[in-house]
């Protein structure tokens, strides 16, 4: 009972993030210098039609009356007209968004999986060998650009190799779920690989610093081996920071996937929400932006209520 | 039943490797025989732990086993396979360390936590075997509701549980030698007794032998059978308990049991006209009554006027509510406390742990906000007052905390840390001012002036609780709050520690407030003593009455979970 009132607030807490969210992007799109509509429509319209057309947007309306008609249009109207597309926004960028989650997707698992093994190989080993060069990698990778790494891959496995197509996201005569995964693999490592790095340092530095820990040197004592102290006790009470880590990752890889898309020519929201920034279609970033966000607070929501089931202490 | 079950023979510790190498465990040898108690005592780095360690193979990675054999059972232990050390360990050694709180994963049920080691000696075992062997090794050691522990988690038992069930956990193979880390000093003094007692009744029931590390001359007193005493990283003595508490014949050793306080010894330096200080209490007396001139610690006794009156003050603490997915609970701390405390008064406060000595400190010295009363501090009702005069009061009310190491700012020179207060609260109008007066109150703790310049890493223990006591100091207060200022200390360090207080008492004409769990410091140091036990004031008394017959039933309690030092002949049992 006192675990489903914490999780019903911590979702209600979700509101009023969102209206500060909504409230800032709503503002820094009306604030910053440009007119979508002279762009738009002032080549091969009147000025008096240019007016009507951007009254029929309701911009001329005092700026909360936008907001508040942005904000119910949100609700009923899939998000407002996009200015440029003249289609409800949502429908413009669902398709997308949905693309961009199966490449974040794809860039957890990796981060995930890669990380936790580099850091669990680093972490037993510290100070040795595997240790040291798992280390020298994860600081020359940290400091690798997103777009190098991207096109060093493509070089190698797709041009070189000839492993792994080279771009987008399906073959051209089109394939079942195997032919999208080989697609995934270069865009979801290239996307994965900062957050794997931290993910692995973190992970190493957990094992590193559990190991010195008392209830560790109990168990030894009583000849628990090494693999299960490590495997059970160590990775047991690392295993919420890590949890917490992979969440916040989450929301790095949501908008790191980004530049991937472009790399990878990937068919996601990334592409979209560049050229409406450049075309200043309002309702266009207002709807990418909110639903980043959403997405960045139930990944918040979901580590957080995680690692407090993980949490003996505030099982009860 | 007699013959060595383990023996250690030239054992040499070194750390790191080379001309470097730093020895700290040197040429030890000792014998512990079947069924019996022997005890490692010594001071800190004196390198106990580090021997313990070696038995078990449980070195930390820099330490190195330089030369030296460990037998256990006819059995060499240390040119054993790595396999095999891993197989001594449980079956045939179990170890008990210091801190309870952190001995048991935290993450996994206690029942779960026994399970997986009697899975490990007992493959055999059905599940359910193992379920009834964990909780019958629950009962052996004392804990009644077996079956709630078993599904516990350790953060929702007591230290003294916990160590309950380290015992149950290291006992339950029926190890042989059972070794014992400083098992109970951790913990509060009553509970010590029930440990120590749970300790010989497990080791003599299986019939092994325990190996008892401490640095506690009472512990040893009351638990060993045979004792060694060790200094850095040599044995400096061993022999027989009674024989060696007795008749020490390490001046080492006579020192270190000279220095520790027992209840009475004010008495008997007042019966003898020696000043009250503890480096001349211990042992015989004599060994510093020549530099003390007698007749210096008679007090002067305390004028009749309060420093600090504290009248019905409550304080409560609400944990969870909105938003914490806890139900708010409320804990009264302190409930309805009235006490006075005399200038050039010396005030005791003693209770368990959780009793709430501490919460009621850090009303007196204004660090929490009372619920409800008054706390009346030359005057003025600190309880009350606006922030700003509060803060103008602070200077003369200090704290000198119990941890020495984490009261002081790691990357900070002392000299500063002294001297910073003095500025914020403008006691001194430049840099220089505050570092000569930083220099002025070292040298009342007794430090030379070269110390301003080091870091608190550079100084031992005691050093740093000097330290402490003179960044206290040179806001030159009335009243200086010591929350357990000592009990993180080496005997020898702590006797020298309290000397300066007194000492300081007298030449400042100071005010105490003495937080403190051992009984025999606070009878010797204090003139009154209050007790509280769940937030309540029971008495307070003159300390000289400690031991009359009137006292209330929880002062007794606590009176008689100290384990003094028998020096009495021995009496065969």
């Amino acid at each position: 009972m006192g675990t489903f009132k914490h999780i019903l607030w911590r979702v209600l807490n979700i509101v009023p993030v969102l209206l500060v969210v909504s409230v800032l992007t709503f503002l820094v799109g009306r604030l910053t210098p440009g007119d979508p509509i002279e762009a738009q429509f002032a080549r091969d319209h009147t000025p008096e039609q240019v007016e009507v057309i951007r009254a029929s947007y309701g911009l001329t309306l005092p700026l909360w009356q936008q907001y508040a008609k942005w904000v119910k249009d949100l609700f009923t109207a899939g998000g407002g007209l996009s200015i440029a597309q003249g289609q409800p926004v949502f429908d413009i960028l669902l398709p997308n968004f949905a693309n961009t989650l199966i490449l974040t997707a794809a860039g957890v698992v990796i981060c995930a999986v890669l990380g936790v093994v580099i850091g669990v190989i680093a972490g037993i080993n510290h100070r040795r060998f595997p240790d040291r060069f798992a280390m020298l990698f994860v600081q020359t990778g940290s400091n690798l650009s997103v777009y190098w790494f991207g096109l060093v891959l493509i070089w190698i496995f797709s041009l070189w190799l000839g492993w792994l197509p080279v771009a987008g996201m399906e073959s051209r005569n089109g394939g079942g779920f195997g032919d999208l995964l080989a697609h995934l693999v270069l865009p979801g490592l290239s996307a994965a690989l900062i957050s794997t790095l931290v993910l692995a340092r973190f992970v190493r530095l957990g094992i590193v610093q559990e190991s010195h820990s008392d209830y560790v040197r109990t168990f030894a004592s009583q000849g628990v081996p090494r693999r299960r102290l490590v495997g059970k006790h160590i990775g047991r009470n690392i295993l919420p920071a890590v949890v917490n880590i992979i969440g916040l990752e989450i929301g790095t890889l949501i908008t790191g996937v980004i530049f991937v898309e472009s790399v990878f020519n990937w068919p996601g929201i990334g592409t979209q929400l560049v050229n409406a920034v450049n075309g200043k279609d309002y309702p266009l970033i207002q709807g990418g932006v909110i639903l980043v966000a959403l997405c960045y607070l139930v990944v918040n929501l979901l580590t957080d209520v995680t690692v407090d089931a993980l949490n003996p202490r505030l099982r009860r | 039943m007699t013959g060595a079950l383990l023996s250690v023979r030239d054992l040499s510790v070194e750390f790191g490797r080379g001309p470097a190498a730093e020895r700290v465990v040197d040429e030890v040898t000792f014998d512990v025989r079947r069924g019996e108690t022997f005890a490692l005592v010594g001071e800190s780095g004196a390198g106990k732990s580090l021997t313990a360690s070696a038995i078990l193979g449980l070195l930390p990675d820099d330490a190195v086993v330089t030369s030296g054999s460990i037998s256990l059972d006819g059995e060499e232990v240390l040119t054993a396979e790595r396999s095999s050390v891993t197989r001594f360990r449980g079956s045939k050694i179990g170890m008990i360390f210091q801190n309870p709180l952190a001995s048991l994963d935290p993450s996994f049920r206690i029942g779960n936590q026994l399970k997986e080691i009697i899975g490990l000696h007992r493959p055999a075992a059905s599940k359910r075997e193992r379920h009834e062997i964990a909780e019958t090794w629950l009962r052996n050691v004392g804990i009644g509701d077996a079956a709630r522990v078993m599904s516990a988690y350790p953060h929702e038992l007591s230290g003294g549980m916990r160590q309950r069930v380290m015992i149950a956990l290291a006992s339950l193979s029926g190890p042989a030698l059972l070794i014992a880390d400083e098992p109970t000093t951790a913990l509060d003094a009553v509970v010590q007794k029930q440990i120590l007692d749970l300790l010989i009744g497990v080791t003599r029931e299986t019939g092994g032998s325990l190996l008892l590390i401490t640095h506690d001359f009472g512990v040893v007193s009351y638990a060993a059978d045979r004792v060694a005493v060790m200094k850095d990283g040599r044995i400096v003595e061993q022999g027989r308990r009674d024989r060696l508490l007795a008749a020490p014949s390490d001046p080492y050793t006579r020192a270190l049991i000279g220095a520790v306080p027992e209840i009475g010894s004010r008495a008997r330096l007042a019966g003898r006209g020696l000043p009250r200080r503890f480096r001349a209490a211990g042992g015989d007396g004599r060994a510093d009554a020549a530099a003390a001139t007698p007749g210096e610690g008679a007090v002067t006794g305390p004028a009749r006027s309060p420093l600090v009156t504290v009248r019905n003050v409550t304080k409560e603490f609400v944990v969870g509510g909105l938003g914490t997915g806890q139900r708010k609970r409320r804990f009264t701390a302190v409930r309805d406390v009235s006490l006075e405390i005399e200038r050039g008064e010396i005030f005791g406060l003693i209770g368990e742990s959780g009793s709430g000595k501490s919460t009621l400190s850090r009303l007196v010295g204004g660090l929490l906000r009372a619920d409800s009363g008054e706390i009346v501090f030359d005057g003025r009702d600190i309880a009350r007052l606006p922030k700003a005069e509060l803060r103008r009061l602070r200077p003369r009310f200090q704290f000198v905390f119990q941890d020495a190491t984490s009261s002081l700012n790691p990357r900070v020179p002392v000299g500063e840390q002294i001297g910073r207060p003095l500025l914020r609260f403008g006691k001194a109008v430049s840099r220089a001012e505050g570092r000569a007066r930083a220099a002025e109150v070292l040298d009342l703790v007794r430090l030379p002036a070269s110390y301003l310049d080091r870091y608190p890493h550079e100084l031992s223990g005691g050093q740093r609780q000097r330290i402490g006591i003179a960044r206290a100091l040179a806001l030159e207060p009335d009243l200086l709050i010591l929350d357990e200022p000592t009990s993180a200390l080496d005997v020898s360090t702590q006797a020298a520690i309290l000397d300066l207080l007194l000492d300081l008492r007298d030449e400042l004409g100071l005010t105490y407030l003495f937080i403190g769990h051992n009984l025999a410091i606070v009878e010797f140091l204090c003139d009154r003593v209050g007790v509280l036990e769940r937030g309540v004031l029971l008495e307070t008394f003159g300390a000289g009455e400690l031991s009359s017959g009137d006292r209330h039933p929880v002062t007794r309690a606590l009176l008689d979970a100290v384990l003094p030092i028998r020096r009495e002949a021995p009496v065969a049992d």
